[in-house]
């Protein structure tokens, strides 16, 4: 009896042994936290700016207008780029199957030889990725995309096109982050 | 004695319903998965943006004249007379400005052909003065000449003359004259 008495005692002793004095039953041991930090992701959105213009000798187009061989269409948009990310980087381009597919680039519109180009102004990081109008974006701001449609004058089809309706279907401006060097 | 077959429902059987189930449960789940992130346009890696620029219907102008005869005249011709020919209304109803010509054919040729000299002149509202050009003489199937230009809407009276020179054959007596045609061309200048 009086052995089971004393190794109970000596049991609950050593258990009260463990718990208060948080040591390790058999090797010494030491634990630390990592301080807390929080992070705010970064950004990167196209927003529209004010009200996008097609114009014709630098005037807005209207009901009346008829564009002739020798015209030139513009269409202007402001954009704001919203860039933020440390070691972000995206291109903007447009997007493939749009009116402009390249600089330059001459193509035929529902019977008008148009040539057609697109500009960023300013360019945000004064490059353009060869010639599918693609440009590298480092850093936000505000920019303007300059559709020109050109009416080649002189060509065969150009009387047949007199009197024609000519779509110029919205073009897609895609941004589009890129990845960076680890 | 033997128990009666009874369908299979193990899942592990491939022929089993419950596994068919299954399987069809987890490939509606992959396909909704997928719609969904092409409906919100999400990229697997990287973010992205789009936005789209406006369309633009326009219909295309014209290049057009338009020709009124406002004083039909058949003149008959003697060697050195020269006599008042037809007049016509004359109008750029288009939408680009035109550098009018004026050319004169025949349909065939004869001592007449030979002889004759058609003039013409442009003026905004009678035949007396000249404001776009000086007059211009035409021969049966010569060349043609450019008299002036007119903008869209621009309108005046085209005058005529004819001249039967005087050195015309005495042989050309009686001749009829073969078809004239006056041709007016109008080519965009901008």
């Amino acid at each position: 009896m009086n052995r089971i008495v004393t190794a109970g005692v000596a049991l609950v002793a050593a258990l009260a042994l463990c718990s208060t004095g948080a040591g390790s039953m058999a090797f010494w041991q030491q634990s630390a936290q990592t301080t807390e930090v929080s992070f705010e992701t970064g950004e990167l959105r196209l927003e529209p700016v004010g009200t996008p213009v097609w114009a014709s000798r630098g005037a807005p187009l209207d009901d009346t207008f008829r564009p002739v061989p020798g015209d030139t269409l513009t269409y202007t948009q402001e954009f704001d780029l919203l860039m933020a990310g440390t070691t972000i980087a995206a291109t903007i381009r447009l997007a493939p199957g749009t009116v402009i597919t390249s600089a330059g680039s001459s193509f035929t519109l529902d019977g008008v030889a148009l040539t057609g180009a697109a500009t960023f102004t300013p360019d945000p990081a004064a490059s353009q990725v060869g010639a599918d109008q693609a440009w590298t974006v480092d850093s936000g701001g505000r920019f303007t995309l300059t559709l020109t449609l050109g009416w080649n004058a002189g060509t065969a089809v150009d009387d047949a096109a007199q009197g024609a309706t000519i779509t110029i279907n919205p073009s897609e401006l895609l941004l589009v982050q890129e990845a960076t060097a680890a | 004695m033997s128990r009666p077959s009874t369908p299979t429902t193990d899942r592990r059987d491939p022929r089993s319903p419950r596994r068919r189930n299954a399987v069809t449960t987890v490939v509606i789940a992959a396909a909704a998965i997928c719609a969904g992130a092409a409906a919100s346009q999400s990229s697997t890696a990287f973010w992205n943006d789009a936005e789209t620029t406006e369309a633009l219907t326009v219909t295309a102008g014209t290049a057009a004249l338009s020709l009124d005869v406002t004083e039909q005249r058949t003149p008959e011709l003697a060697p050195g007379a020269t006599i008042e020919g037809s007049t016509y209304a004359l109008q750029n109803t288009g939408d680009v400005p035109l550098r009018v010509t004026l050319a004169l054919s025949a349909s065939s040729e004869n001592l007449l052909t030979a002889a004759t000299t058609l003039h013409a002149w442009f003026t905004v509202d009678d035949c007396a003065g000249l404001v776009y050009a000086d007059v211009q003489a035409l021969v049966p199937n010569g060349a043609g000449f450019a008299f002036g230009d007119l903008e869209p809407g621009e309108s005046g009276v085209l005058c005529t003359e004819l001249t039967l020179a005087s050195t015309a054959s005495s042989a050309s007596s009686g001749q009829t004259f073969p078809s004239l045609t006056l041709t007016i061309d109008g080519a965009q200048t901008r």
